[in-house]
C-alpha cells in the first residue's frame, strides 16, 4: 500500500487538534450555552393569562425571574404560593418578578384565583406549560417546579418540589445585591 | 520502512485514545443532570406509578402499582379507545382525602386495578390512559398520558416506554422491538469477528488452560472442559459488558450535538481510519509495556479453577490482537449514541458471546471442529473493514450533497467487488467459486444502486428546473411562509376558528420532497387541507430563528408537521414526524377532524 505518509501524518495531527479543541470548547461552553438557549425559547413564548388573553413572556426579560410551575390540584404547589406571593410583594421594587405558570385548566385556575389572592402574574396552559417546564430541565414533569433566572437570562437554579422561604432567600440574595448597590 | 510504519500506528493509536478520552470527558459533563437526579429524593414518574396493561376478550385491565407515599387522583384518571373517551371505567372505591381547596377528593394508594370494558366485536387498537398523582413528600407530577397499541401484543408494561405522541411511540419501537434485531446484529458481528485472525490469540490461551487442568486431575471430563471454557468466555463477556455499560452511560456528546456537521465529519473520518487498520495499514495496539504486563500476569494465574479461568478471561480480552480494537471502537461509538447503558451492556455481551463461539466449541470438541484457518480469514477481516467504511459514510451522509451518499455507497460496493475479484489472485487460491459469486453479486448491486441514484437525481433535477430558484421552493399547496416564532404567534393570534397546519421543510430533506410530490399533491388531501390555515417554515438555511422554532417544539428538524386546533393550541398527539403517504395522511386528517368536531 503506497500512501503519502507525510500528508497522512499531517492529517492526523490536524484531527488530533480538532478533537482536543472540540472537547475543550465543550468543557467551557456547555453550562452557559445550555442555560441561555433554554431561556431564549421561554422569552419567545406567548401564553394565556387566566382571562384567556395571550401574553408574551418577553415582558419579563432583563428581570430576575422566579418562575413557578404549578397546578390547582397540586397541594404542595398551593402551600408554597402564599410564601411566593409575600416574597414578590417584598421584592417587587428590586427588578424581580415572580411568574406562575399553571399546568392546569383555565376554569380551575380562574375559580382558584377568585378564592385565593396571589400578588404575582399567573398564566395558564396545560400543554405549553409542560413543554416550557421540560425545556427548562423538568424532564420528569415534577410540580411544583421553580426556576430562578438572572436578569441576564441565565438559569441560576431549578428546584423541583416544594420550595421554602429560606431557600428562596438564600438563592436570591447574591442576585439581588448588585442592584441594591447601584 | 518498518519503523516508520510503527510510528504511524503509534500516532493513530494516540489519536484514537485522545478521541475516546474526550468522548468520556464530554459524557461526564453531559451527565451532570444524572447525578443531580440521584440526589433528589423523588421518584421518576414511571417508577412512582407503574402501569401494566392487559387485554382480555372483553376488557382492558390496567394495573397501577403506586409507590409508598405516592397517590393518584380518581377523577383525573381518563381512558380513550382509539381516541374516543371512555365513560365506563370500573374503578374500586377510593380513599377520601380532605383537600384544603377542593374539599373531599378521592385518591388511591398502593395498588389500583382498573377495568375498562369494550365491545367484543370492536376491540380497540389503541388505548391511551391519562393520570395525575402526587407524593406526600410535597410534589406532584404533570398529567401523564400513556398510549398503547394493540396489534398482537397482549400485555404491556409502561416502564419500557412513556409515550405522549407518535414521536415517542416511534422511539419506543426503536427501543424495544428492534432491540432483538440490534442484538442479533451484534451477535452476527461477533461471529464474523470470530472468523478473523482476531480471536486466534485466545485459542492457545484457552487450550493451554484446558491442557493444564488435564495434567492435574486424571478424571478430566468433557463436561469440565466445557465449563472451563464457559467460565473463560464468561470472563471475556464480563469485560465487554462493562465496556458496553460504560459506553452507554457516557453517551451524551454524540446525541446532543449529532446535528453539528463538524462532529458528523469527524466521526465519519474516525470510522474510516478504524477501517484502514483492518487492511493492515497500521495496527491499533495497547502500549507494549501494558500488553507485556497483562500477558505475564495471565501466565501467573493458575489454570484449572473456574474463578481463575474467569479472571484470565476478563484480562485476556483486553490484550486481544490488534484487529479487534477497530470494530470494538465502532461498536462503542454506536452504543454511545444510543445513550442506553442497558442496551450497551447487552449489545457488547452478545458481541462477545458471538465472538467466543469458537472458544465454546473448543471446550466441547477440542479444536478439531473449528473451520480450517486460512486466507479466507483475512477476507473476513477486510470485509469488516469495508463495513466500517460504510458506517463512516452513513454517519457523514447528511453532509453530502443530495444523493451523493448513495453514489459513495455504490463506489464502495464497486471497490468491494473489485477487491473480491482480486482476492483470488492475491491469495493464489485455486478457484474459489463462492468468492467469485459474491464479487459478481456486489458488482451487480453497485451498478443497480448507481443506476437508481442517477434516476433519482434526474427526477429531482426536473423538479428543480420547474421550481427555478432553489432557495424559494414553491409548494403544491398554498402555504404561507413564516420565518420565526414571532411570525408564528402572529398567525396563531388571528381570531379565526380555522385549524392550522405547520409544516417544516428543507431543501435537503428527501421526505419533504416526497410530501410535496406524492402526498400534498393528492386531490383528496388538498380538499381536506383547504379548511386549514397552512403555514410552512423553510429551514434550509437553518438561521437562528429557525433553530428557535425547532427548539420551541422540541423538534430535531424536518420533516415534521404540526397541527393546531381551532383555538390555535397545538394538538400534540397529532404531530407527524417522518413520512406519511397520501392514504395515511388522509386517515390522520380524518381522526384529527373527528376529534375537533
Amino acid at each position: 500500500m503506497k500512501i503519502n505518509k507525510s500528508s497522512l501524518n499531517l492529517a492526523i495531527y490536524i484531527l488530533a487538534i480538532i478533537f482536543l479543541g472540540f472537547s475543550v470548547f465543550r468543557i467551557f461552553s456547555t453550562p452557559t450555552e445550555k442555560s441561555t438557549a433554554s431561556t431564549a425559547a421561554l422569552f419567545e413564548s406567548t401564553i394565556n393569562n387566566p382571562e384567556g388573553k395571550p401574553q408574551s413572556l418577553k415582558q419579563f426579560q432583563n428581570k430576575i425571574i422566579v418562575l413557578n410551575f404549578w397546578a390547582t390540584w397540586c397541594e404542595p404547589c398551593r402551600e408554597e404560593m402564599p410564601e411566593l406571593s409575600n416574597f414578590y410583594t417584598n421584592n417587587q421594587s428590586k427588578n424581580l418578578v415572580v411568574v406562575g405558570i399553571a399546568i392546569d385548566e383555565e376554569k380551575a385556575v380562574k375559580s382558584y384565583l377568585k378564592k385565593t389572592k396571589v400578588s404575582y402574574p399567573i398564566f395558564v396552559d396545560e400543554d405549553k406549560g409542560v413543554t416550557l417546564s421540560k425545556n427548562l430541565g423538568n424532564h420528569d414533569g415534577i410540580l411544583p417546579y421553580t426556576v430562578i433566572i438572572s436578569s441576564q437570562g441565565i438559569i441560576q437554579k431549578t428546584i423541583p418540589g416544594r420550595i421554602h422561604q429560606d431557600q428562596l432567600d438564600a438563592i436570591l440574595k447574591p442576585l439581588l445585591q448588585p442592584s441594591k448597590s447601584l | 520502512m518498518f519503523s516508520r510504519m510503527f510510528n504511524f500506528s503509534k500516532k493513530i493509536t494516540i489519536l484514537l485514545s485522545l478521541f475516546f478520552i474526550s468522548l468520556f470527558i464530554n459524557g461526564a459533563i453531559g451527565n451532570e443532570s444524572l447525578f443531580i437526579k440521584d440526589k433528589n429524593d423523588f421518584l421518576q414518574p414511571d417508577a412512582a406509578f407503574q402501569l401494566t396493561i392487559n387485554k382480555n376478550t372483553q376488557s382492558i385491565e390496567a394495573a397501577f402499582l403506586i409507590a409508598k407515599d405516592y397517590y393518584l387522583y380518581r377523577d383525573k384518571l381518563k381512558v380513550e379507545f382509539d381516541r374516543i373517551p371512555q365513560k365506563q371505567i370500573l374503578l374500586p372505591v377510593a380513599e377520601i382525602k380532605t383537600d384544603t381547596h377542593f374539599g373531599k377528593t378521592e385518591i388511591y394508594h398502593g395498588t389500583l386495578n382498573v377495568s375498562i370494558p369494550f365491545d367484543k366485536n370492536h376491540p380497540p387498537k389503541e388505548i391511551s390512559i391519562s393520570y395525575q398523582g402526587c407524593s406526600q413528600k410535597g410534589l406532584c407530577y404533570s398529567p401523564i398520558k400513556k398510549e398503547f397499541k394493540f396489534d398482537n401484543i397482549q400485555s404491556i408494561n409502561s416502564n419500557a416506554f412513556s409515550s405522549t405522541s407518535e414521536v415517542d411511540t416511534m422511539q419506543f419501537l426503536l427501543q424495544s422491538q428492534h432491540i432483538g434485531l440490534i442484538l442479533l446484529g451484534f451477535f452476527i458481528g461477533g461471529l464474523l469477528l470470530s472468523l478473523t485472525p482476531c480471536v486466534l490469540p485466545m485459542i492457545p490461551i484457552l487450550s493451554s488452560i484446558i491442557f493444564a487442568s488435564h495434567k492435574r486431575s486424571s478424571q478430566q471430563t468433557r463436561l469440565k472442559d466445557f465449563f472451563l471454557s464457559l467460565s473463560y468466555v464468561g470472563g471475556v463477556a464480563f469485560t465487554y459488558t462493562l465496556l458496553g455499560i460504560f459506553a452507554g452511560l457516557s453517551g451524551n456528546l454524540i446525541t446532543t450535538s449529532i446535528q453539528s456537521p463538524m462532529l458528523m465529519g469527524v466521526l465519519g473520518v474516525i470510522f474510516i481510519l478504524l477501517a484502514l487498520s483492518m487492511f493492515d495499514l497500521y495496527a491499533l495496539k495497547l502500549p507494549h509495556f501494558i500488553e507485556n504486563f497483562i500477558a505475564t500476569s495471565i501466565l501467573r494465574v493458575e489454570g484449572g479453577k473456574y474463578l481463575n479461568v474467569f479472571i484470565i478471561g476478563t484480562i485476556s480480552s483486553l490484550v486481544l490482537s490488534p484487529c479487534i480494537a477497530p470494530p470494538l471502537a465502532g461498536a462503542i461509538i454506536y452504543i454511545n449514541q444510543s445513550r442506553d447503558f442497558i442496551l450497551g451492556g447487552l449489545a457488547l455481551f452478545t458481541l462477545s458471546i458471538g465472538m467466543s463461539m469458537p472458544l465454546i466449541l473448543i471446550g466441547i470438541f477440542s479444536d478439531q471442529v473449528l473451520p480450517k484457518r486460512g486466507y479466507w480469514m483475512i477476507l473476513v477481516k477486510e470485509f469488516i473493514g469495508f463495513m466500517l467504511i460504510a458506517m463512516g459514510l452513513f454517519i457523514m451522509s447528511p453532509l453530502f450533497p443530495e444523493n451523493m451518499d448513495q453514489i459513495a455507497y455504490s463506489i464502495l460496493l464497486l471497490s468491494f467487488s473489485i477487491y473480491l475479484f482480486m482476492a483470488n489472485r492475491r491469495f493464489k487460491y485455486s478457484v474459489l467459486s463462492w468468492v467469485h459469486a459474491i464479487a459478481f453479486a456486489t458488482l451487480m448491486g453497485a451498478i443497480l444502486l448507481f443506476g437508481v441514484t442517477l434516476q433519482k437525481i434526474k427526477v429531482l433535477d426536473n423538479e428543480n428546473i420547474s421550481n427555478t430558484t432553489k432557495s424559494n421552493h414553491v409548494s403544491v399547496l398554498p402555504f404561507k411562509q413564516i420565518q420565526s416564532l414571532d411570525d408564528l404567534s402572529r398567525e396563531l393570534n388571528q381570531r379565526d376558528s380555522k385549524m392550522v397546519m405547520l409544516d417544516f421543510y428543507a431543501d435537503w430533506c428527501v421526505s419533504c420532497k416526497e410530501y410535496e410530490k406524492l402526498t400534498f399533491s393528492n386531490t383528496k388531501i388538498k380538499e381536506h387541507l383547504a379548511a386549514y390555515t397552512l403555514l410552512q417554515v423553510d429551514v434550509t438555511q437553518n438561521k437562528a430563528e429557525h433553530k428557535a422554532l425547532l427548539k420551541h417544539f422540541n423538534l430535531y428538524g424536518p420533516p415534521a408537521i404540526l397541527f393546531f386546533d381551532k383555538q390555535h393550541n397545538e394538538e400534540r398527539t397529532f404531530r407527524i414526524v417522518g413520512y406519511k403517504n397520501a392514504s395515511q395522511m388522509l386517515e390522520h386528517l380524518k381522526t384529527l377532524e373527528h376529534e375537533n368536531q
